[in-house]
Order: C-alpha cells, then sequence, then structure tokens
C-alpha cells in the first residue's frame, strides 16, 4: 500500500506541469497547449505526435499499444485530461480488494464469476464509450463488458480468479478515462425493468390493435352481403384471438390499478377504463357466443393502446430525471487517504470512503475529490466547489471551516476530519431531496384523478339507468344500450386531455434543455407575474474574464501578459485560465522560474532576476508601501475582481476582472419584460456590480436588491407573494435552494454541476437563457391546449352519450366515435412537440 | 376465395403472435435499453486488414488504370 | 472464367493466411492461434453472386433483345422468352440477390455477433445446397418444367430442396445469433432474420403442391384462392426478400463504409418493427380489378398507403447517415452506390404505394410500368446497394485494404447508373403509353387502338430499355474484371475474432510504468 507524507508536497509534474510558457501545438490526446520545454511524444500511425504532460502520454500510449489508436480517428472530442492516478501509477489498486468495497459494489456468482457496475466518467465523446469498452473486453479474464451509451453505465462480468476490481477500474484510468463503482441498487434494476415491461405492454397493444382493424374495419367499409358469414365469423375469431393478450396481459396496469382503489377505496382514472375493459370484452364475448349484439375488439385494443402510450411517454420523462440523480450520487470517490496515528505522525494510507468513520483524520492531495464532509485542520485550502455552490471561483477556506464531500481540492494538499459520512453527508441528502420530489404523484395525475372520482360513478350511474329505462321501452335493447353507453363513452380523452399535453410539453422543454422535474410548474407558469433572476451563474457567466489592463508606464501591456503568462503557467485557478484566454500573438514568451503558488493569495516568482508577484492586491504589494501611492493615481479600482502583478514590491498592472453578462441575457430579459411580466434582481454581490448588470440588463433598481444573504431573498420573495404576486426565481446553486423553494415556480441553472438541477421545479440544462421565454410560451399553449382538450372531451360526450342512451349507435360508430376522440387528444397534445422554440 | 382466407387468416394470427413474441422478448431482453451505443459499436469493430498483411497491393493496383471519370 | 473464379474458395483451407507465400513473413503466433470468423462461407457466396450476377443480367438482355426481335433465338424452345424470362427473374433474385444476402448476412451475423458460425459444415451445406438448387432452376426452367407461379416456378422437388436448404440456413444464422458476445442483437440482424423466417414460411405456404409426377405437380389451391396466396406470397416475396433482406445489408454496409454511426438507431429499429407489423397487408394490391372482393383490394391499397411511411423513415436513416460527411461521396464510389441505391429505394417505394392506388393501378397494370417499376427496385435498389456491399466486402474477404481498381468501381457505378436511368424512363414513358392505348375508346365505344398497335408502338422504348439494361451488364461484366483482379491480388483471409483475441500480452493494461511518485514507498 502506497502512502503518502506531509509536509512533503506533491511533485509539480503530478497534477501540473512545472510552469512553463506554452507552445502553439495541441496535446495530441487532450488537446491542451503542450508546453515548450517538454518532449512528451507518441508514436501514432507511424509519427510523433506531441503530448502536454507525462499523463496524456502514458495514457495515449496505453491506447495506441493496446491496438485502440482507431479511438484517435472516431473520437469527435479531445479527451479530458487524465486523471491524477495515471500520472502517479495505480495509486488505488489495494483499496478495491478491501472487503468493505467488495461487499458494496461486487456481486459473486457461484461459479466465481463477479459482476459490478462501473460508472464511465470523463466521457468527451461517443468514442471515449467505445475505448472503455474496448479496454475493458481487453482484460484478461473479462468475459463480458458492455456499456449503456445513455446512462454511461458499463455492467461488467468477469473471472474472479483472473482480475480484480482494481484491475479493472485501474485499466479504464490506464487509457485516461475514470472509473466510479456504483453500488448494484436494487432501485436501478427495478426501474429498467419498469421500463421494459411498459414497453412490451405497448408493443403487444399496438400489434393487436392494427391487426384487430385489419379485420375489423373491411366490416365496417363493406356492404353486409359483400363478406360471407363464414368469413366475417372467421375474422370475428382472429380478432378476440388477438384481443385476448390486450385483455389479458397489455391492460394489467389498469387491471392493477382498479384493484388498488377498491382496496384503497380511493377512485383514480384506472377504474373507469377498467370497467371499459371488462363490459366490453365480456359483452363482445356474449356476442360471439350468441350471435348477437356488438363486438368491441377493435375498440378494446385501441383504448388500450392509446392509454398505454399517454403513461409510456409520461415514464420516460420521470425515468430521464432520475438517471440523473443517480449520476450525482456517484460524485462520491471511493477511495479516501486515512492518517491512522495523527497528530502523532502523517503517514497515511488509501482506504475506501467507506470505511471512514466520523472523527477520522484524512489527507485530501492536491486535484482529489474530498471523500466526506469534513472540518479542515490544516492549511489554506482552495477549494472547486462548483457542484455545490455553481460557483466556478474557488472558495478560500482556512483551519476550522467545513468542508464538503464531493467537492474538489485545487490547492496544495489539506488535512482534515470526517465529520458526516455516508447517508448523513451533504450530497446524499440533496440526492435523497430531489428523489423524494421525482417520487411524489404529480399535479396533472392528482388532477384526472379528481376527474375520476367523478366519471365513474356517474358513468355507472348512467348506464344502470340507461338499462333500467330502456328496460321498460324494450327489453330486448336494454342490456345492448347499457354496454353502448359505457363503450362509447370515452373517458379515454378526458383521462388524455392533460397528462398527455404536459407529457408532451415536459418533453418539448426537455428537448430544448429545460428539465422539468415536477409537473406542476406548467401549471403555474402561466400564473406567473415576477421573474426574480439570481446573478451569477444565472445572468452571468460566472467565469472570469479579464476586461482591462492597466499598467505602470515602465512596461507595455504585452509585456505585463507575458510575465503574467510565466507566472501562472500550468496553475488551475481561473485567473490563471482567463490569462490564457488572451490574445497573446504579440507576446514574447518569457520563462519564470522558483515559482511557489501562496494559497489565498496569488503565485510568486523570478524573472531574469527580478522577483514577481502576481494576485489580490494584499499579496502582490503588501512588501512595499509604494502601492498605495501609485494605485490611488491609477484609475483602476482593486477589489476582488483585481489582481496585481508587482516587481519587487513594485506595482506593475492591474488586471480587471469581471463575471461576463450571458450573451442572451439581455434578449431573455427583454422578451420576458415585453411580456409584461416584471423582472427582478436579487444577489449576494456588492451593490456597485449588481447595479451594473441590472443597469446593462434594463431592470428597474426598484426590482434589484443586492448583498442580500440567503435568509434575505427568501425575505424579499415571501414578501412579493404576501403581495399577492406569483414568483419565479431562476437561481444558481444548493445556496439559493430555500430562496427557489421560497418561489411558486423555480428555475436552476445546470452549469457543470448535478447538485443544483435537484432542488427546483425544473432546471436549464441549455447555456441559454432563452430557452425560459420559450418554456413560459409553452407552458401558455399547454395550458391552451388541455383546455381545448376538455372541451373537445366534453363536447364529444355530450354528443356520443345521448346518442347511445337513445340507442342509436351501433358498435362501429362507438368504436370510430371513441378512437378518434382519444386520437384527437393525443394528435392535439403532440402538437406542443412541435412549437418552435 | 373465401377457402383462401380460413388458411390466410387463422396464418395471419399466428404470425401477429410470433412477432408478438418477438417484440415482448426484444423488449424484456432489454434491446431496446440502448438505442444509441449499437449504431456505433459496429463502426468500433474494425473488420479492416491489418496494414501488415497488404503492402504490396499498391504496386500492382489500380496505377495501371488511368482513365478520367467525373467525381 | 467461371471455374477459375469459383475455384478459389475450395483451396481455401487454412484459417488464417496462407503463410507460405505471405507477403509478410511475421504474422505473430497469436494470430495463427487464435479461433478466427468463418470468412469462407462468405467468400463463397461473395464470388458466386458476381457469377450469377453476370448470369441472371445476361439473360435478362437476351430477353430485353428477344421482344424487339423475336425471332432471334432462331425458334429454339428452351431459348424463347417464356422460358428464359422465369429463369431470369429466378437468376437475378434468388441467385444473384439470394446468394449476395446470404453472403452478407453471414457476414454481419458474425462481425455483429462476435462469433463464429455455429456449425462450418452446415453453412458449407448450406452454400452447395443453394448452388445446387440455382443449377437445377437454370436446367429444369428452360426445359420447361414450371409450377407457373410468378417467382415461384420452381417445381417441387426443388421445392423440397430449397426447403431443406433454408431449414440449414435458419439453424445456421439464428445458432450464431444464439452463441452471440454481445448482449444487443444489431438490427441488420433482425432484418436478415425477418427475412429468412418470413420467406421460409411463404414458399411454404404458397408451394404446397400436389405432385403428379416428378416433375409435375398442381398447387393445392385454386381458382381465386391460388391467386390470392400467390400475390401474398408475391407481395411479401419482394417486402422481405428484396427489401428487408438488402434492408439489413444497408444498416450494416452504409454506416461501415461512411465510417459513421447509421443516423438515428432508433429510428432503425422503429423502421424494422414499423415494417413488420405492416408489410403483411399490402399484398391484395397486386389483384386489383380482379375476381378478389373489393374490400380485400381496398385494404391492400389502404396499407400499401401505410407503408409508405416506414419506408421512407429507412430511407431517410440511411441517407443521413453521411449528414456531416457529404464530402465523402464525392470520393468514394462505393459510398456512391450505397447511397444512390438508397434513393433509388425511396424512388420505388413511393412508386409502389402509388401504384397500389386504384384509380392508377388501373392505368398501369400488365403495362411496362410495372416492369420499370420492378426494375427501379431491382436494379436501383438490390442490385446497386449489392454491388457497394461487395465492393467493401471482397477485399476484406481477400486479405487486401480495398479493390484492385477504385476507378473501374467509380467506372462501373456510372455506367450502372445511366442504364438504370435508360432503362426505368423508357418502360415508364411506354407504360403510360401502353395504359393510354389500351383503355381509348372512339366514340363509338369501340377501342380507338388494337393490341398490336401498342404493341408496335413500344418497340423505339423496348430499344432504349435494351440499351440500358446492356449498359448495366457492361457495368456487371467490368465488377467481373475488377473481382477477378482483386481475387488475383490478394488471399483467402479470416479475419481473427477479436474479443477472445488476448492481443497484446505484453501491454499490462493499468499496471502503467510511469514514474512513481518520490513521496511513495
Amino acid at each position: 500500500m502506497s502512502t503518502l507524507e506531509l509536509p512533503s508536497p506533491l511533485p509539480p509534474s503530478a497534477g501540473f506541469s512545472p510552469y512553463q510558457s506554452l507552445t502553439s501545438i495541441a496535446c495530441f490526446h487532450c488537446a491542451l497547449p503542450v508546453p515548450s520545454e517538454t518532449h512528451f511524444s507518441v508514436k501514432f500511425k507511424g509519427q510523433d505526435e506531441a503530448v502536454c504532460c507525462v499523463g496524456c502520454e502514458a495514457v495515449a500510449t496505453t491506447i495506441i499499444q493496446a491496438g485502440l489508436s482507431n479511438f484517435y480517428v472516431e473520437r469527435s472530442a479531445p479527451s479530458a485530461a487524465p486523471a491524477l492516478s495515471v500520472t502517479l501509477g495505480a495509486v488505488n489498486a489495494a483499496v478495491y480488494n478491501l472487503s468493505k468495497i467488495q461487499s458494496q459494489y461486487v456481486s459473486t456468482s457461484t461459479d466465481s464469476k463477479q459482476a459490478a457496475s462501473l460508472y464511465i466518467d470523463g466521457v468527451t465523446c461517443n468514442a471515449c464509450l467505445w475505448l472503455a469498452e474496448a479496454t475493458l473486453k481487453r482484460i484478461h479474464g473479462v468475459t463480458s463488458a458492455e456499456i449503456n451509451y445513455i446512462s454511461h453505465r458499463a455492467e461488467v462480468i468477469w473471472q474472479g480468479r483472473d482480475t480484480t476490481l482494481a484491475t479493472i477500474v485501474n485499466a479504464i484510468e490506464s487509457v485516461g478515462l475514470g472509473a466510479m463503482p456504483v453500488a448494484a441498487g436494487e432501485r436501478h434494476a427495478t426501474r429498467a425493468k419498469a421500463k421494459r415491461d411498459s414497453l412490451q405492454q405497448l408493443g403487444v397493444a399496438l400489434l393487436a390493435m392494427m391487426q384487430v382493424m385489419m379485420f375489423t374495419v373491411p366490416l365496417y367499409f363493406t356492404d353486409f352481403d359483400d363478406i360471407s358469414a363464414d368469413a366475417r365469423h372467421l375474422m370475428q375469431w382472429a380478432s378476440l384471438a388477438l384481443t385476448l393478450p390486450v385483455v389479458m396481459y397489455a391492460a394489467r396496469p389498469f387491471w392493477l390499478g382498479a384493484l388498488r382503489d377498491w382496496r384503497t377505496h380511493h377512485v383514480s382514472m384506472d377504474s373507469p377504463v377498467a370497467l371499459a375493459i371488462a363490459t366490453t370484452f365480456i359483452t363482445s364475448l356474449w356476442t360471439m357466443t350468441t350471435g348477437r349484439g356488438a363486438l368491441y375488439f377493435d375498440s378494446i385494443s385501441m383504448f388500450v393502446f392509446l392509454l398505454l402510450t399517454a403513461r409510456y411517454l409520461e415514464a420516460s420523462i420521470r425515468d430521464h430525471a432520475l438517471t440523473r440523480i443517480e449520476r450525482l450520487s456517484n460524485a462520491m470517490p471511493a477511495v479516501a487517504w486515512r492518517l491512522a496515528q495523527y497528530p502523532a505522525s502523517r503517514a497515511s494510507s488509501e482506504t475506501a470512503s467507506a470505511l471512514l468513520a466520523q472523527g477520522d483524520f484524512i489527507l485530501i492531495p492536491t486535484g482529489q475529490v474530498i471523500s466526506a464532509d469534513s472540518t479542515l485542520l490544516e492549511g489554506v485550502a482552495e477549494i472547486d466547489e462548483s457542484i455545490v455552490t455553481g460557483e466556478s471561483r474557488p472558495a478560500i477556506h482556512t483551519a476550522g471551516s467545513p468542508l464538503i464531500g464531493g467537492t474538489i481540492n485545487l490547492g496544495s494538499p489539506l488535512i482534515a476530519r470526517v465529520e458526516r459520512v455516508g447517508a448523513a453527508s451533504v450530497l446524499a441528502a440533496v440526492a435523497r431531496m430531489a428523489e423524494r420530489s421525482l417520487g411524489e404523484r404529480p399535479r396533472l395525475s392528482v388532477l384526472t384523478d379528481r376527474v375520476a372520482r367523478f366519471v365513474m360513478p356517474s358513468l355507472i350511474l348512467l348506464a344502470v339507468g340507461a338499462g333500467v329505462v330502456w328496460f321498460f321501452l324494450d327489453a330486448s335493447q336494454s342490456f345492448n344500450v347499457s354496454v353502448a353507453v359505457i363503450a362509447v363513452t370515452c373517458p379515454c380523452a378526458v383521462a388524455l386531455a392533460a397528462p398527455l399535453a404536459y407529457a408532451s410539453a415536459t418533453l418539448k422543454t426537455a428537448k430544448d434543455g429545460l428539465l422539468i422535474s415536477r409537473g406542476q410548474v406548467l401549471e403555474i407558469l402561466p400564473q406567473i407575474t415576477d421573474v426574480v433572476f439570481d446573478k451569477t451563474g444565472t445572468l452571468t457567466t460566472g467565469k472570469l474574464r479579464i476586461k482591462q489592463i492597466d499598467t505602470c508606464p515602465a512596461i507595455t501591456r504585452d509585456d505585463a501578459i507575458a510575465i503574467a503568462v510565466a507566472l501562472e503557467e500550468g496553475a488551475a485557478h481561473p485567473i490563471a485560465k482567463s490569462i490564457r484566454l488572451l490574445d497573446q500573438s504579440e507576446v514574447s514568451a518569457v520563462v519564470a522560474t522558483n515559482l511557489c503558488f501562496v494559497p489565498g493569495g496569488g503565485v510568486e516568482g523570478e524573472i531574469n532576476g527580478a522577483h514577481y508577484r502576481f494576485g489580490h492586491q494584499k499579496f502582490s504589494c503588501s512588501v512595499s508601501a509604494a502601492f498605495s501611492s501609485v494605485a490611488s493615481t491609477s484609475t483602476s479600482v482593486a477589489g476582488d475582481d483585481a489582481f496585481v502583478l508587482s516587481c519587487d514590491g513594485r506595482w506593475l498592472a492591474t488586471f480587471q476582472t469581471e463575471d461576463a453578462l450571458k450573451s442572451d441575457a439581455l434578449e431573455t430579459v427583454r422578451a420576458l419584460q415585453r411580456a409584461g411580466l416584471a423582472v427582478h434582481l436579487l444577489s449576494g454581490d456588492r451593490v456597485d456590480r449588481v447595479r451594473a448588470v441590472a443597469t446593462e440588463l434594463g431592470i428597474d433598481y426598484v426590482y434589484t436588491m443586492a448583498a442580500q444573504t440567503p435568509a434575505g431573498k427568501v425575505r424579499y420573495i415571501e414578501q412579493l407573494r404576501a403581495e399577492g404576486r406569483k414568483v419565479a426565481m431562476i437561481g444558481d446553486g444548493v445556496n439559493d435552494a430555500p430562496v427557489l423553494g421560497a418561489a411558486d415556480a423555480s428555475i436552476a441553472m445546470a452549469a457543470g454541476a448535478d447538485l443544483p438541477r435537484l432542488t427546483a421545479d425544473a432546471v436549464l440544462m441549455s447555456p441559454n437563457l432563452t430557452v425560459i421565454v420559450s418554456a413560459l410560451t409553452l407552458a401558455h399553449r399547454t395550458k391552451k391546449i388541455i383546455n381545448q382538450n376538455f372541451a373537445w372531451a366534453v363536447l364529444y360526450n355530450a354528443i356520443a352519450i345521448p346518442l347511445a342512451l337513445m340507442n342509436l349507435i351501433n358498435p362501429a360508430l362507438a368504436a370510430i366515435g371513441m378512437g378518434t376522440s382519444g386520437l384527437i387528444v393525443v394528435l392535439n397534445s403532440m402538437r406542443l412537440l412541435r412549437v418552435r422554440s | 376465395m373465401t377457402e383462401s382466407l380460413w388458411l390466410l387468416i387463422p396464418l395471419s394470427v399466428v404470425l401477429a403472435f410470433v412477432i408478438g413474441a418477438c417484440f415482448w422478448w426484444a423488449a424484456g431482453a432489454g434491446q431496446f435499453d440502448d438505442l444509441t451505443g449499437p449504431g456505433e459499436r459496429i463502426l468500433q469493430d474494425d473488420d479492416g486488414v491489418p496494414d501488415a498483411l497488404v503492402n504490396k497491393q499498391r504496386e500492382t493496383g489500380p496505377d495501371l488504370i488511368n482513365i478520367k471519370l467525373p467525381k | 472464367m467461371q471455374a477459375e473464379i469459383a475455384q478459389p474458395p475450395n483451396q481455401m483451407s487454412g484459417q488464417t493466411l496462407n503463410q507460405s507465400n505471405s507477403p509478410t513473413k511475421s504474422p505473430t503466433k497469436s494470430q495463427t492461434a487464435s479461433p478466427t470468423y468463418n470468412y469462407k462461407v462468405v467468400r463463397q457466396f461473395a464470388i458466386m453472386t458476381i457469377v450469377w450476377g453476370v448470369v441472371g443480367m445476361l439473360v435478362g438482355v437476351i430477353i430485353a433483345a428477344e421482344l424487339i426481335w423475336p425471332d432471334m433465338t432462331f425458334g429454339i424452345p428452351w431459348l424463347s422468352f417464356g422460358r428464359l424470362r422465369p429463369l431470369h427473374t429466378n437468376a437475378v433474385i434468388f441467385a444473384f440477390g439470394g446468394c449476395a444476402l446470404m453472403g452478407t448476412s453471414y457476414y454481419v451475423v458474425q462481425r455483429t455477433c462476435q462469433a463464429r458460425l455455429i456449425s462450418d459444415r452446415l453453412a458449407a451445406l448450406h452454400f452447395w445446397g443453394w448452388q445446387l438448387v440455382i443449377v437445377l432452376a437454370a436446367i429444369t426452367l428452360p426445359l420447361g418444367y414450371t409450377q407457373g407461379k410468378e417467382y415461384a416456378e420452381l417445381e417441387w422437388p426443388i421445392d423440397v430442396l430449397i426447403t431443406i436448404v433454408w431449414v440449414i440456413y435458419a439453424l445456421v444464422f439464428f445458432g450464431t445469433i444464439m452463441r452471440r458476445k454481445t448482449a444487443h442483437i444489431y438490427v441488420a440482424n433482425w432484418f436478415y432474420g425477418a427475412f429468412i423466417v418470413t420467406v421460409a414460411l411463404l414458399h411454404i405456404v404458397n408451394s404446397a403442391a400436389v405432385p403428379a409426377s416428378f416433375w409435375k405437380s398442381y398447387s393445392a389451391y385454386a381458382g381465386v384462392q391460388d391467386a390470392m396466396i400467390q400475390w401474398w406470397y408475391g407481395h411479401n416475396a419482394v417486402g422481405f426478400f428484396l427489401t428487408a433482406g438488402f434492408l439489413g445489408m444497408m444498416y450494416y454496409f452504409v454506416p461501415k463504409q461512411a465510417e459513421r454511426p447509421v443516423y438515428s438507431y432508433r429510428l432503425s429499429v422503429v423502421h424494422f418493427w414499423a415494417l413488420i407489423f405492416t408489410y403483411m397487408w399490402a399484398g391484395p394490391h397486386h389483384l386489383h380489378y380482379t375476381a378478389l372482393p373489393d374490400w380485400a383490394q381496398s385494404l391492400g391499397m389502404l396499407f400499401s398507403l401505410i407503408l409508405l411511411a416506414p419506408s421512407w423513415g429507412g430511407m431517410i436513416n440511411g441517407m443521413m447517415t453521411l449528414s456531416g460527411a457529404w464530402h465523402k461521396l464525392r470520393d468514394d464510389p462505393i459510398l456512391k452506390f450505397l447511397i444512390v441505391s438508397l434513393s433509388f429505394y425511396g424512388m420505388s417505394t413511393f412508386e409502389g404505394p402509388m401504384l397500389a392506388i386504384k384509380t392508377v393501378n388501373g392505368l398501369a397494370h400488365y403495362t411496362d410500368w410495372i416492369i420499370g417499376h420492378v426494375h427501379s427496385g431491382a436494379l436501383g435498389w438490390v442490385a446497386f446497394i449489392t454491388f457497394g456491399s461487395m465492393y467493401y466486402l471482397i477485399p476484406r474477404l481477400f486479405g487486401l485494404k480495398q479493390m484492385y481498381s477504385v476507378r473501374l468501381i467509380s467506372l462501373h457505378f456510372w455506367i450502372a447508373t445511366i442504364g438504370v436511368v435508360l432503362y426505368i424512363a423508357a418502360l415508364w414513358i411506354s407504360g403510360v403509353m401502353q395504359g393510354l392505348m389500351w383503355r381509348a375508346v372512339n366514340a363509338d365505344g369501340t377501342l380507338t387502338y388494337s393490341f398490336v398497335e401498342a404493341v408496335k408502338a413500344s418497340y423505339p422504348y423496348w430499344t432504349i430499355r435494351l440499351i440500358g439494361g446492356l449498359l448495366f451488364f457492361i457495368g456487371m461484366l467490368i465488377m467481373t474484371y475488377n473481382v477477378i483482379r482483386t481475387v488475383m491480388m490478394g488471399q483467402a483471409y479470416d479475419a481473427p475474432i477479436p474479443a477472445t483475441l488476448p492481443s497484446h500480452p505484453d501491454l499490462k493494461i493499468g499496471g502503467l510504468q510511469s514514474p512513481q511518485p518520490a513521496h511513495g514507498d
């Protein structure tokens, strides 16, 4: 077992390359620029291709030597930079052999075959999945490996005596991808089974419907004499044979639903459906044996098929959302480094995250995901908490601060004490919350159930009443009329009217990039009067961009950039990224030496013997008081958003950064305002910055609130609601969770993290804000279409039922009427899928 | 006419059941679980002949024939 | 020539490249030891596809010429139109098309299931059995032994043989699917599978007959029943032999040649089931205005129109596979074959439902239009997709990167395309003309034209058709030359099965030899 020991820092080559200037050559593997002083390369198709670091070199070499070089031909996007463990060598090998991990992730069958599910990470295009699959299949001992291209989940089966889970995970990592063992959840299997079941039922119903129509349509459209009685009979028997599987098998959900209703004394839409199927089927059987009466085989199969379609559409949308939650619960790493004898000794050993207990001390190496919710004990931490907050700027934590499991340590190695593990952790709690929200019955079916409660008794009453009345008019027709009433009444249209419209709208918005997790949001959106936006990460990109560079007269802008680039080379800090994005065509590269990264401050190093610093104002200029005078004469306002470059403590340049507005923020706000909605801006950021954004977007200052705490935000929204306004909150991150929860409707930004998408009614997956506007339009349309559907259902039944009561409806008309009525509702709802965004 | 129906209609019913059973099996066996991967997977199956086996082709190949053709 | 080409398969006994005269002397040990796919039977079928293509198309050219010069065969009975025509249809559909389907299906099923055929012996039996069927057909049909059912002319002893061979085919194919190493069954296999099962069923039902002697039998059905069954067969033979089977080919070779995944795999699966669910019921459109009851005719028409949707779904799916890579079409004649075949498929499947509309059918039925329609499907769709697939396949079966000459493929493509266009345009015009002439009546109700006048008027178009057919045949000869040179250049090659290949034993996947961290111990 390898150990890590503090305080020796990891070699720079481990995570990031040493500070060097970059060339314009893109890495063959990850397409990042290749540093000029490195000479890593791989041989691909007889040619030497430059790669950026030892990690990429190792990965590319492995891929090519394994005969998988086709990957580089097929892939459509550059690969992700390889994980740290690749560079370090297989560090986590032994951990996977721990019994705890084995029992959690690996299932063993009697013939010593073992199976596990892995979530494949770092996938940039489909070729990566192929690479992973091909790699898995090449491991000696692996007997089967299949990856689901949609869920990125690999199901691997191997021969226990030939290989281990550790080998398999390392194999995936050796080709530059990540593999996280996924606990074989029963829920996953159940869900997959339910999906398959409903598809089976749907298929059977569809096939049967088509074939039954085959046999019944000619009977409707031809003169009675055209088909001989023999043929007629034959076709009726064929219809019966084909309807049997529909009634016995495909309609099972309705039978089960009706049974449940019976037991729980609660009427859902399933009961009238089951009643209609049962009555018509039994009547048809009666007709077959007596030769008198009507046949409803075609109506039954069509009816069942249409209802199953609606159900299937709804279910697949929910399934989609659940898959995303599953991915979230995979964010926690499997491996942790425990400091067993801390503080006496700083020797660490690998262990499974699952084995950590409260009070354990852990080491968190650079670039690693934090294994558990914990308290920082030593060091200044720079943490990427974007998975939780959606904020890309790293958070700075000092000793005593809480660290959240699942976030990433960007700075130097840390020591922390474990506080919460497993189900008590933040990530687990959020995942649970999201799952619960999906588990609750959507309002739309609640709505239809309300209708059902009314439809069911009235239908029975009507049918029985009609039977009784007809018994006195013409006893022979009495039964037929009763059945005709049940058959012709289209609960179908009523049952489908709302759910299918919502399902279509949900599907449509999902395609546009807005994932709806709570059905009622579509119901509420049309009533919205006020839209409240969060600023950072919602209206803005949440990423730093250099707006302005002020330099002292001694140096040029290009010089300043050159020095900054040299100092920040290879650093992962957002400012380093934004500097690299600057135009460097005129910049002559310099090389900095003795680079030292100071957490929470910046970076310092030497160029041609001079000592340079780059970072926050206090850090860069603290060595000399001279700065204050310079700064005061300078035009720049050096705040948090300014990064200062200094040489031997003298001010050289200030890099003003800003959090740029999203390109379609203005368009979106304008469109919402045009639609008559009040647009608000609610931010925790400083007043001047929030005001600037509000001005740019044309948001009234009255509606702009800056420097708000989450509690303040909630108060603001509650106040709005108290005034009788309907509020939609559009925010970002779990920090906004209470705020999102306080609003009537909430939309969260998905930006990079899976987490926030779980607390809101809807999650914006697309980078385009305008999707919100189209969703709003769609919600209005949905409302309209539902009204149309209901109007149609009422109209149809208002005409059809009296006709049936008067015994004026023959079975052919009933089937056609009911079928078309349902179909009209389906097609009308489907129109929502075709709305242009 | 009707006599052929006595063959064709039962046949079609049987066939419908067979097709239905095939679909039922396919859906139940998870054949429709992932409808992206299989399309990619056939491309990843490299059915080309290894370079080492074909180095002579270009010497004898189509250079002998030089017909200009519309592209 | 035929013998020369047919010979190599027999000599290819070795599983891998024949090492004694291998261009490279160092196939590694793992290659010789590892299991391979059964390419032998694929090779055999591929070669015979070419052979029977030449034969069938030659007969086609001859009978096209006979329409213009009825006496050109000096009255020899077994060379008369009536006897050669079934030979032509049988040769191109069941010999050329059949070998192509069987060969490619064996290739596709092995590659996509990553498993060798379940039995080499049964596969060989299938190959030789099918060749025997074809040879028997080629002998009996000119001699005049026929059941008189279109596309099912062969007499009962051959029908029995076909049944046996077909069962063997089904055993090998489905057996191989059963032992697949992948969980999913690729959509092409579904199409091939449907083709195999349905054709078996159609064949058995339609060929039911009462033998009177060894070479004579009477259909088990009589009168309009016989017609009904025959066209239930005839229509579905087109549907499942010439459509489903070749769609299987399309769903494998188009993505492979284009090096892109099929545009929408989901759509391809929907395409399959939609086709299966609807195809069976369109048959009666072949019997419009016959003794078949009106309702059955109307139903046939309805389902024919419904069929347009899945057909075009498939076409669009195939064509759009190239979306974003249309430039490949410019340089790659194989892709040209494949994509143009899809456009012909789209055309024919549009034309088909239109012809099934009773009013249109009233004009077109029994005229040259129908023959033109069939050939736009047979030449444009079936033959083109076969050519494309064979050009893809043959080099791979003979250990080569590509065909002997890519330029010749291009030449073949252009000649064949011109041929098809001439052919179908000529027959479309002559068909409409015939239909109009036949139905034209004078004011007094008498027919304006006698039948022979319509025949006479057709001559120029038949000549154009002959030229078109001849061009197509020349293209086939070019292909044959190209294939012969390719076969001579290469050697029989049986690819190793990758999944079971311990490909690079030296490589330690997962145990990288990168520098260990300095602090590790």
